[in-house]
């Protein structure tokens, strides 16, 4: 400890300038936007906005808080400000290590995160009794709590507990503090930013309500909502770069001679220390799917917050089975992209299997053969639209050439079919041909043994898959307490919702079965023998009820694709983390060379893995054929786009080696809940490709940042 | 090379006799014979372009020679391709294709040859298994590594090329190559994949260590096997020759007046 502490001591000299003068101006912010923000509510003399209170004797409890709380937060922000400017070489680490006096720098950043801890557990306290004046109790009677203000409750207890142990921490010297503060204040600025986006979401209701005014005749109204926002913001944005400033400086030069334990031990010494950044880097490495939790968990609240429409049982369903089909063209194109290619030719596929499926159904294609029972159509479309992948496949294998221009061309190639035999821009549909939905007499002892062997498949393969998320939970909790690691807490939070992801996946589909089992036998009890039911219901109709809930209302529209797709994603998140095949795809993808070392065939797994994502295609087809039975020459046409963002989006890497099974789920819900949740904010839907490939880009920066651990 | 020599010595594990190679109408390799002896270190040393990466790609299978013969164990082989070679028992260390990255250690440690277990009817990874059996494989020859599910692109060059050899160690592999592997490594590091070299030989294992810095190899290496321009230079155990003189002849192609006398059978390519 003391040659580490005596080697940065000439740290301070080279970490001057920019990052301390940039911490310097945000403080100076933050000390401008209190004290007018003070100033507005005590005299009213900047136009920020509407006063409060007319009269200066009205004053409630609230705004005497507020004006004396910003007057002299923005005192210290000054203070804080011209200590910085005047020492810039306050060390952190000498507070920590060396027992000297706590600098002002550290100190602002203490009381900030304090104050944020003492505001969360007043916000909990105030949503669930409304004794302390922050403003209307949300709801009067208890009872009433909606799931948001428990959240907002239970979130707002450990948030604020967990901030002020980090602030007593400070206190203390205890250095772990160091790195949970920064952890502290990062989710804080975000947690800033989504309540400030949220403001903005509300301008629209809040701001003319209060004034009679349009948003652009009251702007400084506006301003005067979003200032606690912003001040909140600027305050948790000083005091990180404070505390991470201090983490940037040049790290401790050791020579390390001893065997790997010791450089383990060094790099253990240097990993505590180590400035937020590569600790997220390194939790990224380990879990593909973090990034998307992240933007998930993030997007949802933000909707939830904005909207009430958003929780609707209906807009949730809807979201769902709207994107059936990218979702399991996403599954596909992960293990794909994972092996390290991916195919631009997935929106024809989808075209050239529906027009398989309801042209042998119809007897319309392909020409000169009678329509066939959809069950075999069916086959018949998996196994053309499989070959086409096959070729996919090959092509890239033997030419060489990048998957970016074999795809593009067999994207052009493919869409001809489509467009040539259904002439110009017609559309097929199975009502002209049939006069009712082609109905099957199925046996129910049947579907009894279907049914019994997809559960007992499943649970074999979920069981599985829930042992190694338990595992891997259970894993970071005994490790807690002795690991070092900055983020072990997001770490643990992340292992969790994975397990819950996966459990409540495999409990929905659980039930789904068990409960149709009990309908059949029910049903077979009374004599029923045979269930009748259209083809293109059992493949994506509208799920008329469900067992434990009842009946689904007409408006919910939930789809029998959505629970396939649940089925596929189980599948294939157990083929990629539990089997020798998901280790050599991501082998392949990851270093080719080292999997061929191996005796991995590299073009085989390509190969297979071009024919699997067919293969979902070719499902994902007649799904869509069956749920709106027709088809038209451009069907799928962009899909190829939209699934390689929602991909992206949920953490795989282009160049491969990198994804998840969760990632590509989460990637298309977030897609989903952009379409649906920006529709009910009422945000113009013209603007919906524009953010996705905002969310692209944001997402693909992350994605970069984490890559930098493989060289 | 004598037939009394052979007598005197135990066979050699790999011997690779008057191997050609051209390509087109260049000749990188004029005729080279190259053996290494049951749990023998040899330096393969010679400048860039010298033809020690092509002699090695013929006994990995990446290229076939044009003419000459390889024999393993004393049995005459061809190998056709790296799974040939891998097959018999040669394993090599590249220095940037061992590891996957992105990959945990544990992983990477079974690619290709998992070990799995029945779950009904289907076969699962045993990642419990497996990441104890990593962790004990490695401490087995010295390494010692915290995690195992750890991603392989959070460690060192060095620690990579230690886990790499480790693998090749636990799966009983009878030839490991190592190809360059100390050039990218810090001083302390080398040291470290050095020793894992002789770990590695201590369990039976013959090594050839490819490189063309003398210093990298001497405190390891049995004998020294000097190639350039696609021909033998000579072929001395380490007691024989000093580090300038193999650097010399490295450079210079060319065996001093003082080796020439030594009757070793081993050296010279006469």
């Amino acid at each position: 400890m003391s040659s580490y502490s005596s080697a940065t001591r000439a740290a301070p000299a080279t970490r001057q300038s920019n990052p301390t003068r940039f911490t310097i101006i945000i403080l100076f912010a933050v000390a401008l936007v209190s004290l007018l923000f003070a100033e507005q509510i005590a005299a009213g003399w900047i136009a920020l906005g509407d006063r409060i209170n007319i009269s200066r004797r009205d004053f409630n409890l609230t705004e005497i808080i507020a004006i004396i709380g910003t007057v002299l937060w923005g005192l210290f922000a000054l203070w804080t400000a011209f200590s910085l400017a005047r020492h810039r070489d306050q060390s952190i680490r000498d507070y920590f290590e060396n027992n000297t006096p706590m600098p002002p720098a550290l100190t602002f950043a203490t009381v900030s995160i304090g104050l944020i801890g003492a505001i969360c557990l007043l916000i909990a306290a105030q949503v669930l009794t409304g004794w302390v004046p922050l403003g209307a109790r949300t709801n009067i009677l208890r009872s009433d709590l909606n799931f948001v203000e428990w959240a907002t409750i239970i979130l707002g207890i450990i948030w604020g507990g967990l901030c002020l142990r980090t602030a007593l921490g400070f206190s203390r010297r205890e250095s772990p503090a160091w790195s949970w503060g920064q952890w502290a204040l990062f989710i804080m600025i975000v947690a800033g930013l989504i309540i400030f986006m949220s403001g903005v979401f509300d301008l629209p209701t809040l701001a003319p309500a209060r004034s009679g005014l349009s948003i652009s005749d009251n702007l400084s109204g506006v301003l005067l909502i979003l200032m606690p926002g912003l001040l909140l913001i600027l305050s948790a944005l000083a005091a990180y770069r404070i505390l991470a400033a201090e983490y940037g400086a040049p790290a401790p030069q050791k020579a390390i001679s001893g065997d790997l334990v010791q450089r383990a031990r060094a790099r253990d010494i240097a990993g505590k220390r180590s400035p937020a950044g590569q600790a997220i880097r390194n939790r990224l490495a380990k879990s593909p799917g973090a990034g998307a939790i992240i933007g998930f968990v993030a997007i949802f609240t933000l909707f939830s917050i904005a909207t009430d429409l958003f929780l609707e049982p209906t807009s949730l369903a809807s979201a769902l089975s709207n994107n059936v089909t990218r979702g399991l063209v996403a599954i596909g194109t992960t293990m794909l992209m994972i092996s390290g290619e991916f195919d631009l030719s997935v929106g024809s596929l989808l075209g050239v299997g529906g027009l398989m499926f309801m042209g042998l159904v119809t007897g319309v294609f392909p020409p000169g053969i009678p329509p066939v029972h959809p069950v075999f159509a069916a086959i018949i479309t998996i196994a053309f639209v499989c070959f086409l992948g096959f070729v996919n496949g090959f092509l890239l294998v033997k030419t060489q050439i990048p998957s970016f221009i074999v795809t593009l061309s067999t994207l052009l190639m493919y869409r001809g079919i489509p467009l040539v035999f259904i002439a110009g821009g017609r559309t097929l549909r199975y009502v002209d041909y049939f006069n009712e939905p082609p109905y099957t007499d199925i046996s129910r002892v049947l579907i009894i043994i279907v049914v019994a062997v997809l559960l007992i498949g499943l649970g074999l393969i979920s069981r599985t898959i829930l042992i190694d998320r338990i595992r891997q939970f259970r894993e970071t909790l005994s490790s807690y307490a002795t690991n070092d690691n900055d983020f072990r807490t997001l770490g643990l939070i992340f292992n969790f919702i994975v397990l819950a992801i996966n459990a409540f996946i495999v409990a929905t589909i659980v039930i789904l079965l068990v409960g149709s089992l009990l309908d059949q036998l029910n049903q077979l009890a009374q004599g029923s023998a045979y269930l009748t039911i259209s083809f293109f219901d059992l493949m994506n109709g509208r799920i008329g009820s469900l067992p434990i809930i009842g009946d689904v209302p007409q408006n919910i529209n939930l789809r029998m694709g959505v629970f396939w797709w649940f089925i596929a994603v189980i599948i294939f998140q157990f083929v990629l983390n539990q089997t020798r095949y998901g280790n050599a795809t991501f082998a392949v993808g990851g270093n080719a060379g080292a999997a061929r070392a191996q005796g991995i065939n590299v073009n085989r797994v390509k190969i297979t893995n071009y024919i699997l994502l067919a293969f979902l295609v070719a499902i994902a087809s007649i799904f869509d054929a069956s749920r709106l039975q027709s088809i038209d020459a451009l069907r799928g046409q962009g899909l190829e786009l939209e699934v390689i963002a929602a991909t992206v989006i949920g953490g795989a890497l282009l160049s491969g080696g990198y994804g998840s099974m969760i990632g590509a789920l989460l990637g298309v819900f977030i897609f989903g809940m952009m379409q649906t949740g920006l529709v009910l904010i009422g945000i113009d839907a013209r603007l919906f490709d524009a953010i996705i490939g905002l969310i692209i880009l944001v997402a693909v920066i992350i994605n970069n940042w984490s890559r930098r651990i493989k060289s | 090379m004598s037939a009394a020599h052979d007598t005197e010595r135990a066979m050699p594990l790999v011997e690779m006799r008057d191997i050609v190679k051209t390509f087109g109408t260049i000749n990188v390799l004029r005729g080279i014979d190259f053996e290494v002896g049951e749990q023998e270190i040899v330096g393969l040393l010679g400048d860039n372009g010298a033809g020690k990466s092509t002699l090695i790609k013929i006994l990995t299978g990446v290229y076939t020679p044009t003419s000459g013969q390889i024999y393993f164990e004393g049995k005459p082989v061809t190998i056709n391709s790296p799974q040939d070679a891998r097959q018999i028992g040669i394993e090599t260390v590249y220095q940037d294709l061992a590891l996957v990255p992105l990959m945990s250690i544990s992983r990477n440690f079974w690619l290709g040859q998992e070990i799995t277990r029945r779950v009904g009817p289907l076969e699962v990874m045993d990642k419990d298994e497996m990441a104890s059996r990593t962790r004990q494989a490695l401490l087995d020859i010295g390494i010692h590594i915290r995690n195992p599910d750890e991603p392989v692109g959070s460690l060192s060059g060095g620690e990579r090329q230690s886990i790499a050899i480790g693998r090749a160690v636990y799966f009983g592999k009878k030839l490991l190559i190592l190809d360059e592997p100390t050039s990218a490594l810090s001083v302390g590091e080398t040291a470290k994949v050095l020793e894992y070299t002789r770990a590695a030989k201590d369990r039976g294992m013959s090594v050839i260590f490819i490189t063309h810095n003398i210093g990298h190899v001497h405190k390891v290496a049995d004998r020294f096997t000097i190639i350039s321009h696609g021909q033998k230079v000579g072929d001395f155990r380490k007691e024989e020759v000093t580090e300038l003189e193999v650097a010399n002849m490295v450079m210079t192609g060319e065996v001093p007046e003082r080796l020439r006398l030594i009757p070793t059978g081993a050296g010279g390519e006469d």
